[in-house]
């Protein structure tokens, strides 16, 4: 089991810089991890802690925050 | 986000799974290598213990 | 307003011990402002309690609502219906949300998760400090608007100890001496004479000495019904 490992990762990313760099990151064809799932916010700022905790209550393994 | 990692501490999860980063539109490449940091800092913490309780 | 803090979350869970169903109830007054127990905070509190009991192999059902005030009938009324369900309720309100809860609900016992900490304000974000102690007999009109009874480490009526020095109170290097504060107003307004009239001791009969108080205005009170 820990050896399939593959970390999930929730990524909340600002409309207007991360999401846009991810964006960028795909046209790039730049590789990187496919554990990740992107949600867009208007600005990172609206990212509330309860929501953090919420993504880990619905088996996140780690939360970033991206603006 | 400080504040985030605290109550994950006191959760008993680790405050080290949650991490804030700056990027502008442009730092795609950035972007990507903090993916992959994040990623592998979350595998060596392993799996969120919530997953399998 | 009333400041308050969340107790840990250890001492939360111990105080909710066997309960496997509970309600955290927040307050959107006071303790939204202080940030201790506002709508954010019970959202907060209540996943923090789900996945820490979880964790802990015994986990709980916790569900999570605000109430505009929980020190009114009228705004928790509404949650009669819905208490029945759970086996503890958490207030996030001060202490006397928590009493109002107790008083309203007599079949379901409420838990306090703050600790209500004083009357005061916040002197800037993230700060608050201690301003009023209700004493009931308000002498900051004596005082140029600077409370002795909150503010002197000692409740001095008469200046400062001798322990105030440059300002700053003995009992800590972060405490302003509030007899000095006091003196300043008093050079500030060119009234330094009235401070030289000693007061005599504080009657504190309308502050706590005859147990709980109670006020009651006649002209506000309700026809009693027939
Ligand atoms: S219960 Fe009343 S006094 Fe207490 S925090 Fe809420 S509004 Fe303020
Ligand atoms: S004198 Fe009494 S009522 Fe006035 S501010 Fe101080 S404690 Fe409060």
């Amino acid at each position: 089991m820990t050896e399939a490992f593959e970390p999930r990762i929730l990524a909340f990313c600002c409309h207007y810089c991360a999401y846009a760099a991810a964006d960028l990151a795909g046209v790039m064809r730049l590789n990187y991890p496919t554990g990740i799932r992107i949600v867009e916010v208007p600005c990172s700022g609206r990212v509330e802690v309860s929501e953090i905790l919420h993504a880990f209550e619905h088996g996140a393994d780690g939360v970033m925050v991206a603006g | 986000m400080k504040y985030a990692a605290e109550w994950l501490d006191k959760i008993g999860l680790g405050g080290e799974r949650v991490r804030m980063v700056n990027l502008s539109s442009a730092m795609a490449v950035q972007f990507a290598e903090a993916v992959r940091e994040m990623t592998e800092k979350i595998r060596q913490l392993g799996p969120n213990p919530l997953r399998h309780t | 307003m009333i400041v308050g803090e969340q107790k840990p979350l250890e001492e939360i869970m111990n105080l909710l011990g066997d309960a496997r169903r509970v309600l955290v109830v927040g307050c959107g007054t006071c303790v939204t402002v202080c940030f201790a127990g506002g709508e954010k905070e019970a959202a907060i509190l209540a996943s923090a309690l789900r996945m820490k009991s979880q964790l802990e192999g015994h986990p709980m059902e916790v569900d999570e609502v605000t109430v505009q005030r929980q020190c009114e009938w009228e705004y928790i009324d509404p949650l009669a219906d819905r208490l029945k369900d759970y086996d503890a309720i958490l207030s996030l309100a001060c202490g006397i949300g928590v009493q109002a809860m107790n008083e309203r609900f007599p079949e379901s016992i409420t838990l306090p998760g703050l600790n209500t900490t004083f009357l005061g304000l916040p002197e800037e974000h993230g700060v608050w400090v201690e301003r009023c102690q209700a004493c009931g007999d308000c002498i900051l009109g004596l005082t140029f608007g600077i409370c002795p009874i909150a503010r002197c480490s000692k409740q001095l009526l008469n200046g400062p100890c001798g322990g105030s020095q440059n300002g700053v109170c003995e009992v800590s290097s972060d405490v302003p001496c509030a007899w000095h504060l006091i003196w300043e107003r008093a050079i500030q307004f060119g009234q330094v004479e009235r401070l030289l009239e000693v007061q005599p001791p504080k009657n504190w009969s309308r502050s706590r000495d005859g147990g709980p108080r109670k006020i009651v205005r006649e002209d506000l009170r309700l026809p009693e019904k027939a």
